[in-house]
């Protein structure tokens, strides 16, 4: 059983942000909300997951990775079966749709064939294949954050995680997009969305964590 | 898919995803590359021209007319030895009677009995040497027992060893510059390629790309941009020198080696300036 374990995490800023002793678990198939204002810590629980950051005390478990005694080559590895989707969709604004796809499949090391069939797949998925030839800026906002979506599931991560995905969107896309990863879940993969909009967290019944000041509560 | 091949297409591609940068890149390795390359070319065809100038003058020892032949040889293998010096001729009394000749297009012989002229030595110095190590040899010979007199272009001599030293030191800071220069261009171009993508490559870190299969692209497109350079440097210098017909001019000209060191040198330029830039990237 994979899962994202927390414990007892401290990681602050020179600023004084950060969070404090940070006790959670996210388990194999949750759809986990973290919540809380901006600065209250929600993107640095996502950088500790993702290894971007490590903690002053604590440490952090994803899947069999521990950032106590992980190694800097493991890194990518940790990444690896993590998806991410972040605010501001982060597409690799050189390449074209495809391509942004192929890339997360290519540095895994599979074979052209395979990269080929899964990537029209995960377009086929979040319903645009017919936009597989252009690049990001020519998208707009809802259709480069389903293709980051797609980007994320592409190597069939046992979690996502979403920083605001629906920030930058308007109601009826941010919609959407939620559908998407509520269809996510279902299908079995664990979803942590940090978000700040509580209209949106009142829309679902799943387990939140509310950040105030750095320290977590559920 | 295989990761060699995987870090090849992504470097070649990265030249087509940014065309405007790879092409400024290009072009500014091969204008520098092609000006030192002409440079290099000219300042050492300058020396060699001033070198050939300080190898014709030779200076003239006359020798005491009381000296026999055996003397004489054992005159000549003793200044054969003085450091400086690179050959030494013996001139007899008939042959510098009909350098005499040569010189004046007239013959006084019949005028006179006996040939009035002294015998002397011929001796050409080292061209490499410096003023102080020509003089060293002058003072040596004129002070050997035998020596009557030594003459020589001493103001010409004096003038082309300044002007030889002066040349090299003028040259090898004047390339130098060209040399930092060409790297500065390189590196403020590959810098201001990693700002643009900075966050393209903190994005492929966030999705798990190893920092070989990100830092490998960009050691590709500068193997390929400096490959092109050296080859349109060499290709310019060739041409410039065509079309101005100066090929002929040159004591030292253009040839495969000197051509095939531009063509690496812009190599190792331009992977040297890839991992000076990226270095601190990553």
């Amino acid at each position: 059983m994979k899962n994202i374990k927390f414990n007892a995490v401290s990681a602050t800023y020179s600023n004084g942000e950060g969070i404090k002793k940070a006790d959670f678990t996210l388990n194999q198939r949750e759809f986990l909300f973290l919540t809380g204002s901006s600065g209250a810590g929600k993107t640095t629980i996502l950088k500790l997951i993702l290894m971007a950051l490590f903690p002053d005390s604590g440490d952090v478990q994803v899947g069999e990775f521990n950032s106590f005694n992980i190694k800097k080559n493991e890194i990518p590895l940790v990444r690896r079966q993590i998806g991410c989707v972040f605010q501001d969709f982060r597409l690799l604004e050189d390449r074209n749709v495809y391509e942004n796809i192929a890339f997360v499949l290519r540095i895994t090391g599979h074979r052209e064939k395979y990269i080929k069939r899964k990537t029209f797949k995960m377009l086929a998925e979040v319903g645009l294949t017919h936009k597989r030839n252009q690049m990001p800026h020519q998208l707009s906002g809802g259709e480069q954050q389903r293709i980051a979506i797609a980007r994320a599931l592409a190597n069939d991560p046992f979690v996502i995680l979403a920083d605001e995905p629906t920030g930058n969107l308007d109601a009826e896309t941010a919609a959407g997009i939620l559908d998407l990863f509520k269809v996510i879940h279902e299908r079995g993969t664990a979803v942590l969305m940090a978000t700040h909009n509580k209209n949106l967290v009142d829309r679902f019944s799943y387990r939140i964590l509310n950040l105030e000041n750095g320290k977590v509560v559920e | 898919m295989n990761f060699l091949f995987l870090i090849v297409s992504d470097g070649v591609a990265g030249i087509f995803r940014s065309k405007i940068s790879s092409l400024m890149t290009i072009i500014s390795l091969m204008l520098s590359l092609a000006l030192l390359n002409l440079y290099i070319l000219l300042s050492q065809n300058v020396l060699m021209k001033i070198s050939e100038l300080k190898g014709r003058i030779a200076i003239e020892a006359f020798i005491d007319p009381g000296f026999n032949d055996t003397e004489i040889m054992a005159l000549q293998k003793q200044i054969a030895i003085v450091a400086g010096v690179d050959s030494v001729d013996l001139i007899d009394k008939a042959e510098a009677l009909e350098k005499f000749k040569e010189m004046f297009s007239a013959d006084y012989s019949q005028l006179i009995d006996e040939n009035p002229l002294p015998q002397s030595f011929q001796i050409k110095l080292n061209t490499e040497g410096s003023q102080e190590q020509v003089q060293n040899a002058i003072d040596i010979i004129k002070s050997m027992e035998g020596i009557d007199e030594v003459k020589y272009h001493h103001k010409l001599l004096t003038s082309l060893n300044y002007y030889y030293r002066r040349m090299q030191q003028i040259f090898i800071f004047v390339g130098v510059g060209l040399a930092v220069l060409g790297f500065f261009l390189l590196w403020v171009n590959l810098k201001l390629t990693l700002k643009t993508k900075a966050r393209i490559i903190e994005t492929m870190e966030l999705v798990g790309a190893k920092q070989s299969l990100i830092r490998g692209p960009f050691y590709v497109q500068a193997l390929v941009e400096g490959t092109i350079a050296g080859f349109g440097a060499v290709l310019l210098v060739t041409l410039l020198f065509w079309i101005f017909r100066a090929e002929n001019l040159l004591i030292i000209k253009i040839n495969f080696i000197s051509s095939l060191m531009v063509v690496g040198g812009s190599i190792f330029f331009s992977i040297f300036t890839c991992f000076w830039a990226i270095r601190g990237r990553f």
